[in-house]
């Protein structure tokens, strides 16, 4: 075995499609105490391996999908793996992670990951058992979409495969695993360039515990936690991601008409409570998820996966669409395609707004869609205006101009919040390492918006502190093999039995609003700051303890989140693509006249948050905080 | 002269809970709407609506004068309970 901890089968495969060579790619025990795995990890891997500046779609390029000590572990939520590479969207880090099987077969394969380079000189799939890799020929599978793909890979094993979106390198291709996508950052046209169609595992080798019956007490408490919180235990259940149309766009916060406006007079139409009295059949989950986020719909008389909240958003009130309907075909289509909904949607609007002022000939119309299915076919073949699409936003802008309401951050179409009514959210969709995501951006509007405590949402006080804490456990909790939708039991249920209009309430909102000063010490205090585990809230670090034997606690959890988050921001520095900016429709068009421009609260935001995460006036980490965190890597730029 | 009549609309597990969409209600300012939910409906409904965020029309009431926020006639207010998801 070569690792002292359980919960990690301890071996990496690497192949070379170019020239067909299958081995072992070592990974140390220190690097595991340090990253913990999936995302961070996987930049680790390519800082250390992948030469700076390549193209992210030549041979050179490295494709890794690995996973954490949790994933297939049966702790709650865990069949989450990473797929990561340089994204040829954006050209900076792209990661991207996903509920389907093959994270959970490749560790039974005895391997925790996978580091693929080389370009094969003809379609293949690599074929994982408990013997090791085989590259096959995959000419049958080319031109299938990922539902074919995936019933004409052999039966019972773990896949992740591209469509037709992926083979013609579409600059958003995601990758499928059962109906879950790896969807952001484009890392199915790097499969593509690759030639390569597919991956299947299958194994039956198990993941051990250290302390077996502390790991099991700790994941039954777990769950039962999941199972009690008002979030985890009804409103994801019921509703799904798609509870958040309504109070988005009461928020003002709904993009609408390419993020023109933030509310939607037909949201309640395309919102979660109509998705669950019209069209949902069943709530789903990814293996061993108790919460079940899932949806089920009816397209074409077929039981497949219903749209989650971005892709309402996207293919809802940003293009002027109340048609449930159509939605939900469309995005099995996208599925189907290969196409991540996300970007997607967001540069349709981009192109129908481009047309709208007479900076692109096309039939594309806010409000009318006769076209959509069509185009959608012709982003995935790059026929058309479908091939100028399907190179992103930012480039369509290069191409056309309107780059002020291209809305994209880094390069990566922004998700579902308009964060004019969530300045937090500005802040971290300008910093994310990935760009435009709503996640890697730390996902402030639930602590300005949505959670059942709320900052004020127009105020820049201590949202940079709160920020890096969001995004520092994000990356942990990525990085460990699980949904980051486990986090939302941070929030104590208690909480959400706090009168709002209280003065407890009160209280809790304005400490939050000035504990910026103190947050901001937070890392300064890591780990020994926080020698303790608090599975109450954040049960992570206890359950991976028990299941690796790690000596984890709270306080190194937090600080390998803060490791990968930097790792990741040195990833970019070292491409060239660590720009902090968010558009001009963000940050100098009002939504609400009543509220200064986005630009002075990100003018304030923006230098504290640099402060907090100890990175220099231009967003580079200094060396004191590499060294801190035992990054061993240069901090010039 | 009567209170203004206002329609109260529910979201996600509130919804669920009021057993309806929407009810109309006569009130001069949102405590009195609060009053009347919580005396119309189960303890289950009044213990999510606690930790609710109320909106009137378009505007959050927090950025107004809070549960004294007076209401006129056809206002609509929203009352949707904490959420999550992304
Ligand atoms: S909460 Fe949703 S996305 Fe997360 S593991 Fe469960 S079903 Fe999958």
């Amino acid at each position: 075995m070569a690792t002292k901890f359980k919960g990690y089968m301890g071996n990496m495969l690497k192949v070379n499609l170019s020239t067909g060579e299958v081995s072992e790619f070592d990974v140390t025990d220190r690097d595991r105490e340090l990253y913990i795995g999936n995302k961070s990890l996987a930049t680790k891997i390519l800082m250390d391996n992948q030469k700076a500046g390549i193209d992210p779609l030549s041979p050179e390029a490295m494709l890794i999908v690995n996973t954490g000590p949790l994933t297939g572990s049966n702790a709650p939520c865990t069949s989450r793996f990473n797929v990561s590479a340089k994204s040829p969207l954006t050209g900076a880090i792209g990661a991207s992670n996903c509920g389907g099987d093959f994270g959970v077969q490749l560790k039974r394969c005895g391997y925790d990951g996978i580091v693929i380079t080389g370009k094969a000189d003809k379609p293949v799939y690599i074929d994982i058992t408990e013997k090791g890799a085989e590259i096959k020929d995959a000419s049958h599978l080319w031109g299938l979409d990922t539902e074919k793909t995936q019933e004409a890979l052999s039966p019972k094993t773990g896949k992740l495969v591209i469509g037709p979106a992926g083979e013609n390198l579409v600059k958003y291709a995601c990758l499928i695993s059962q109906e879950r996508a790896a969807g952001r950052c484009g890392l199915g046209a790097v499969a593509g360039s690759k030639n390569l169609k597919a991956l299947q595992a299958k194994g039956s080798k198990k993941i051990e515990a250290a302390d077996p019956e502390g790991f099991k007490k700790a994941v039954k408490n777990w769950i039962d936690m999941l199972k009690s919180h008002p979030t985890t235990g009804e409103t994801l259940p019921k509703y799904g991601t798609a509870n958040l149309v309504n109070p988005i766009n009461l928020s003002n916060a709904l993009p609408t008409a390419n993020f023109s406006r933030g509310r939607y007079e037909d949201a309640e139409m395309i919102s979660g409570e109509t998705l669950a009295e019209k069209y949902l059949v069943k709530n789903m989950g990814c293996l061993s998820c108790p919460i079940r986020c899932g949806r089920v719909v009816e397209v074409d008389g077929k039981q497949v996966k219903g749209p989650e909240f971005e892709t309402l958003g996207l293919f809802g009130s940003n293009i002027l669409n109340n048609d449930l309907t159509l939605i939900n075909k469309w995005n099995r289509q996208m599925d189907l395609l290969g196409l991540d909904t996300i970007s997607c949607g967001n540069s349709i609007g981009f192109a129908i707004e481009l047309t709208q002022k007479g900076l692109l000939k096309s039939d594309l119309k806010f409000g009318e869609f006769g076209w959509m299915e069509q185009l959608l076919e012709d982003i995935a073949h790059r026929r058309g205006i479908g091939n100028d699409i399907a190179e992103g936003s930012r480039a369509m802008a290069r191409k056309y101009g309107g780059e002020e309401f291209a809305i994209n951050a880094r390069g990566l179409e922004v998700a579902c919040y308009d964060p004019r009514s969530s300045v937090g959210m500005g802040l971290g969709y300008a910093v994310s390492n990935r760009g435009g995501c709503h996640i890697n951006a730390g996902y402030m509007i639930f602590m300005e918006r949505t959670g059942p405590i709320t900052m004020d949402p127009y105020s820049p006080a201590s949202k940079a502190a709160w920020t890096v804490f969001q995004q520092n456990i994000f990356e942990a909790v990525s990085a460990s093999g699980n949904c980051i939708f486990t986090t939302y039991a941070i929030m104590h249920k208690l909480l959400h039995k706090i009168n709002k209009r209280g003065l407890l309430s009160k209280i809790i909102s304005k400490v939050l609003g000035v504990s910026g000063l103190a947050m901001d010490h937070t890392a300064m205090i890591l780990p020994w700051g926080m020698p303790m585990n608090m599975p109450v809230m954040i049960p992570h670090s206890l359950v991976i303890g028990k299941l690796t034997g790690m000596k984890m606690t709270l306080g190194k959890f937090l600080q390998a989140g803060e490791r990968g988050y930097n790792i990741e921001r040195m990833f970019n520095v070292r491409e060239g693509a660590a720009q902090d900016t968010l558009p001009g429709r963000f940050m100098d068009e009002k939504l609400d006249p009543k509220r200064p421009p986005l630009r002075a609260a990100m003018a304030k935001m923006l230098p504290g948050y640099y402060k907090v995460r100890g990175w220099d006036a231009t967003g580079v980490p200094k060396k004191k905080k590499l060294a801190k965190l035992g990054i061993g890597i240069s901090a010039s730029k | 002269m009567d209170k203004p009549e206002v329609t109260v609309r529910f979201y996600a597990a509130l919804r669920a809970r009021a057993g309806s969409d929407e009810i109309l209600c006569r009130a001069a300012n949102v405590k009195d709407v609060i009053r009347h939910l919580k005396s119309s409906f189960g303890t289950d409904f009044n213990r999510v609506l606690n930790s609710c965020h109320i909106f009137l029309n378009e505007e959050n009431i927090v950025f107004m004068r809070g549960v004294s926020t007076r209401l006129k006639e056809g206002d609509t207010l929203h009352i949707l309970p904490p959420t999550g998801g992304g």
